[in-house]
């Protein structure tokens, strides 16, 4: 008799993607051609449709009132706090190795590049979540634009650190926010760089003017007002990674099985409705991005790595 | 009117005004999670867990007040405060099993969830058995029972002790990094404790108060870097240090300081008050 042991982070049968799904993922290769096409400086189409949310849109209010920004406070009504952000001026620097850095402005890099909408799930991990259509560009688009060097592996998202943050003098928090994704990670097209929200700016307590969106990830992950981006050949150290390695690692994505040390991730609150509703493995991008984690370094690591 | 009805009646004044005082949080609770967006107060989002760590956080300063009734009787000689100390222990019960409905409430009446949560999950754990330890004093809190259990009533309720530790951990535990909170409880929490260890008669000397209000301040500082350096990967003597730094808001310990010291004023007064 064969007695098969899942593991971890194996999904139930009925909860795994129906086949049909998957073969529509002929549609990558499409995707792949509007990659190429941004390298070669084409305009990319709108694929907003490309990701459904399969969920109602969260009401603004919960998304502007509701909100992790440390640098702002550890309460999350930091809203009325954040408004002291200055986001004007503001630069955005890609550097590191690359073949053309670019220091500039967010609003000037949003015009040049493929700016869409894209209604997108977001999954804490504190086990809440939010639909929130954002408008904004692939970062795979800006990946483009730089010419990373060969040896380039890694990117390295820093925050900003201003004065008007009350949180940056707290002692006790290794400022400024950090985050990392790998050059792979960072050229799939569901990594997003947004600069607006619901159809107008983004929100200084949602990260204006330009933050990182990596909704296969719990929300940690997508770092908000981004300063620099850097491309290195070192994976990065995080900013919650040097604090609690073992609750808040470099990988972070979202999986129902692998539970927080201190909960389990098994369902989520949506803001808003309140409901509580099961959590998909990937966050439920699984069909675009669960290729990236086969095979390589990926098959000996344990999904305590991979998905915490 | 002859003097035990006076007594009874003002044993009543004080009874009520203590039930007051502890139905106070509730009430606001109950405001802002109805009214609140119309009285600028919103609770926001996720109302349920936020009421819950609202429930907990006040189960907490509930068992704090608790303790802390021994020690007013002691400085003030004013014994008849005595009264109100099982009100505020039933009332932190009373708290507590708030706290563990509303997490019930959390996960949709899970219970199958809810029980596998207590028992996977350690800072649950620890919650869990602080509660049921709360539940069971609760219950024994009545004449009847100190009644029928007479001696060993005094050893049982002497669990709140352990109790107490055991909620302070639970804060500890559920924090994501930042524990100066917990730290600030959980110094007061060691000055309570560390006061019980002189003998009654003297502890309300202001010299006594002075002293453990010292120990209680170190205490803070100690578990403070044990934290950091156990439970995290940050550089705990750094954010010690960071306690002596006047540019900053007062941290943990510093904050333990300053309550030890409006104590020790506070004894100083009332004993000048009471010698003249």
């Amino acid at each position: 008799m064969l007695i098969r042991i899942p593991r971890a982070w194996e999904i139930a049968e009925h909860r795994a993607t129906p086949e049909a799904v998957v073969r529509r993922r002929g549609t990558l290769g499409r995707r792949g051609l509007i990659g190429g096409g941004l390298a070669l400086g084409l305009a990319a189409p709108a694929h907003a449709r490309d990701y459904p949310p399969g969920r109602g849109v969260t009401p603004k209010s919960a998304v502007t009132s509701y909100n992790n920004f440390y640098e702002f406070g550890e309460d999350k009504d930091i809203a009325d706090a954040a408004q002291a952000l200055k986001t004007t001026p503001w630069t955005l620097s890609i550097d590191g190795l690359v073949d053309h850095p670019l220091t500039l402005d967010p609003d000037q890099l949003a015009k040049m590049m493929p700016v869409e909408q894209r209604t997108l799930r977001h999954r804490c991990v504190e086990a809440w979540a939010m639909t929130v259509p954002w408008t904004g560009f692939p970062l795979a688009a800006l990946v483009a634009k730089v010419s990373p060097k060969p040896q380039a592996r890694y990117l390295r998202f820093t925050s900003a650190e201003q004065e008007s943050m009350p949180g940056i003098s707290s002692p006790l928090y290794p400022w400024p926010y950090r985050e990392g994704v790998t050059l792979a990670e960072a050229t799939n097209d569901l990594a997003f760089l947004a600069t607006g929200m619901y159809g107008g700016p983004l929100m200084k307590q949602d990260g204006a003017p330009i933050r990182l969106l990596l909704p296969w990830k719990y929300g940690f992950k997508s770092a908000k007002s981004l300063t620099r981006i850097t491309f290195t050949d070192r994976q990065p150290e995080t900013f919650w990674q040097s604090l609690g390695p073992n609750e808040y690692g470099f990988w972070a994505n979202v999986n129902p099985d692998v539970p927080h040390p201190r909960w389990t991730q098994s369902s989520e609150r949506l803001l808003g409705s309140d409901e509580r509703v099961p959590t998909q493995i990937f966050n439920g991008y699984g069909e675009w991005v669960a290729g990236l984690y086969k095979g390589g370094a990926f098959a000996q690591m344990s999904p305590q790595v991979l998905f915490r | 009117m002859s003097a035990t009805t006076r007594t009874a009646l003002a044993n009543r004044r004080l009874k009520r005004a203590a039930t007051v005082l502890c139905l106070l949080p509730a009430v606001w609770m109950a405001v802002r999670w109805i009214w609140g967006d119309r009285l600028g107060v919103p609770i926001g989002p996720r109302a349920v867990h936020r009421e819950m760590h609202l429930a907990g956080m006040w189960t907490l300063r509930l068992l704090l007040v608790t303790l802390a009734i021994t020690p007013l009787r002691a400085i003030t000689g004013w014994n008849r405060i005595t009264v109100t100390r099982r009100i505020f222990g039933v009332a932190t019960a009373l708290y507590g099993g708030l706290h563990l409905v509303l997490y019930v409430v959390d996960r949709n009446f899970d219970l199958a969830r809810v029980g596998s949560e207590l028992i996977h999950r350690r800072y649950l754990t620890v919650g869990a058995i602080a509660l049921l330890g709360l539940a069971v004093l609760g219950i024994t809190s009545t004449d009847g029972w100190l009644r029928r259990l007479g001696r060993r009533w005094v050893s049982l309720h002497r669990a709140v002790f352990v109790i107490a530790v055991l909620a302070s951990l639970h804060f500890f535990m559920q924090k994501k990094f930042d524990v100066s909170e917990p730290v600030f409880y959980a110094g007061l929490l060691a000055w309570l404790l560390i006061w019980r260890l002189w003998p009654r008669r003297k502890a309300g000397e202001v010299r006594i108060l002075a002293l453990t209000g010292l120990a209680g301040v170190l205490a803070a500082g100690a578990i403070e870097y044990l934290w950091y350096a156990i439970a995290t990967h940050a550089d705990a003597g750094r954010i010690v240090a960071t306690e002596f730094n006047p540019a900053l808001a007062p941290r943990p310990g510093a904050q333990v300081a300053l309550a030890a010291l409006a104590v020790v004023v506070f004894g100083a007064l009332v004993r000048l008050r009471r010698s003249r």
